[in-house]
């Protein structure tokens, strides 16, 4: 399981809804609210009416909110799935085998992975039984298998009759032509046994990719920027730190990208292959990475031996410009 | 690396950055936060009645105190999610218990509900986490809250909280294999 589908994972596990909305807590806040003014300022019709139409509001929200699939609420839940599943394209495949029925239901690409969504449920009247899990292998167009994320864990299928999930891949080598996914239950799947298999095209992917490989030196620290990805989804770059204290490992960036005249802050980190190496990045995503951009690490930050923490100030600045894209 | 629900950006961040000390602009903060606060409650080990109440007893307490949210720089979600924070502990001890709910009653708040198996194990497994782990993962992937948000609700850099996140993604990572 990849850290971003258990993040994913773990967005979709406190995703709970009152079963019964929030009209008890709607109605003690009014009752605070109306007495709290009315006693202080004497309230008068208006507040008293907009407090209303928006207690009205929020119940009509909760019926509309009921009619949202599963899917758009796991889609929902992630900023980067969001752009995904809104931006992607309705696929509508359908298979069926033995006692269970598979659709892929969206899809979509950009420059920083590939999002699928996916719907699995009973077919037919089959007995419930434990369903360990699904094996999954997307190819892209040039028939390489892209690595996914976590593969779905398909245990409510005991209590429920459908489990949907957005499932995340590695980003693809080549657009023009046939992506396959091909899944199985496990452990049938171990052995190569994949009965379902869907054939689909995705738009291009969104996005830039940046080979920037610039290093900054401030007192001693350098910071080498490599591959960066700005895409809808995401905004990630991949650094190599050689910082002046050598003891310290676990290293993290904060910092921002900077896009024209809006910055956006980097909001998360992972570690790389070796403890200098690591990516970082955020969900918020750019439509046309065209135009001029900065990176700026304004702190880069360690975990000493002993628990304690090292904070090297910069900043590093790196500037790049992306072209605009030939028509 | 992070995921989370990013309340703010949903509508611009407009509700972060607003004044809340009328009732049209405390309503749309109401509005826009009481699922993250009862998620984050729900989260912290409370049953689904008890977190309604103690979501009602945040915006309660937080319509008292209204006056006092500054909106430089935004920060609604944290101030609202540390009057959560604080109401949570003040019911814990209230029932004679600890300050934090302790790894067992989180795990029995979460059978109670009508979670899916995997969820479960996934929350069992958080709620094993240290204790300042587990609060940094409840904010961020059950309230939404940025890292540099958590920050202000526990009082650490936005640096630690990223460091204490990956730490618990990378134990819940190994606990899950």
């Amino acid at each position: 399981m990849t850290q971003r589908d258990l993040q994913h994972r773990l967005v979709a596990a406190y995703a709970v809804d009152p079963p019964q909305g929030f009209s008890v807590v709607d109605k003690r806040l009014s009752s605070a609210m109306l007495g709290n003014e009315t006693g202080r300022w004497h309230l008068g019709r208006g507040p008293r009416v907009m407090l209303g139409l928006a207690v009205a509001f929020l119940l009509l929200a909760g019926v509309t909110a009921g009619a949202i699939t599963v899917l758009d609420r796991i889609a929902g839940g992630t900023p980067g799935t969001q752009v995904a599943w809104d931006r992607g394209v309705e696929i509508g495949q359908r298979e069926v085998h033995g006692d269970f029925a598979v659709a892929l239901v969206r899809g979509y690409a950009d420059i920083n992975g590939v999002v699928l969504g996916l719907s699995v449920e009973r077919a037919g009247r089959s007995s419930k039984g434990d369903v360990p899990g699904l094996a999954l292998e997307l190819r892209d167009p040039a028939g390489t298998v892209l690595p996914a994320g976590s593969v779905p864990a398909l245990g409510a299928l005991d209590e429920a009759p459908r489990v949907d999930e957005v499932v995340t891949f590695a980003p693809t080598t080549r657009s023009d032509g046939d992506y396959t996914l091909r899944l199985g239950f496990t452990p049938t799947g171990k052995d190569g046994d994949l009965p379902w298999s869907f054939r689909f095209q995705l738009p291009a992917p969104l996005g830039a990719v940046v080979h920037l490989d610039q290093a900054q030196v401030v007192d001693g620290t350098s910071i080498q920027v490599g591959t960066l990805r700005l895409s809808p989804t995401a905004l990630t770059a991949a650094i190599h730190v050689d910082p002046a204290e050598a003891d310290a490992s676990a290293w993290g960036v904060v910092g921002s990208f900077r896009h024209g005249d809006t910055a956006v802050r980097i909001d998360w980190n992972t570690l790389g292959s070796t403890d200098l190496d690591l990516t970082a990045g955020t969900y918020s995503g750019v439509d046309d990475a065209a135009g001029k951009w900065t990176l700026t690490v304004t702190e880069l930050v360690g975990d000493r031996p002993d628990g304690s923490q090292v904070r090297l100030q910069g900043p590093w600045q790196f500037t790049f410009e992306v072209a605009a894209p030939t028509r | 690396m992070e995921i989370g629900a990013h309340a703010d950006e949903t509508v611009g961040g407009d509700v972060a950055d607003t004044a809340i000390a009328d009732v049209q602009t405390f309503t749309r903060a109401y509005e826009h936060y009481r699922l993250p606060v009862y998620r984050y409650l729900r989260a912290h080990g409370a049953t689904d009645a008890d977190a309604l109440d103690l979501t009602a007893v945040t915006f309660e307490r937080a319509w008292a105190a209204r006056h006092s949210f500054r909106p430089r720089g935004g920060g609604l979600a944290a101030w609202l999610l540390r009057i959560a924070r604080n109401a949570s502990i003040d019911a814990h001890r209230q029932h004679g218990r600890g300050a934090h709910a302790t790894p067992e009653e989180v795990e029995l708040a979460a059978s109670a509900g009508e979670l899916e198996p995997d969820h479960v194990a996934l929350r069992d497994a958080v709620a094993r986490l240290p204790e300042p782990q587990r609060d940094a993962v409840w904010l961020r992937f059950a309230a939404g809250l940025t890292a540099r948000e958590i920050g202000m609700v526990l009082g650490k850099s936005e640096a630690a909280v990223q460091k204490q996140i990956q730490r618990a993604l990378d134990a819940l990572g190994e606990a899950l294999q």
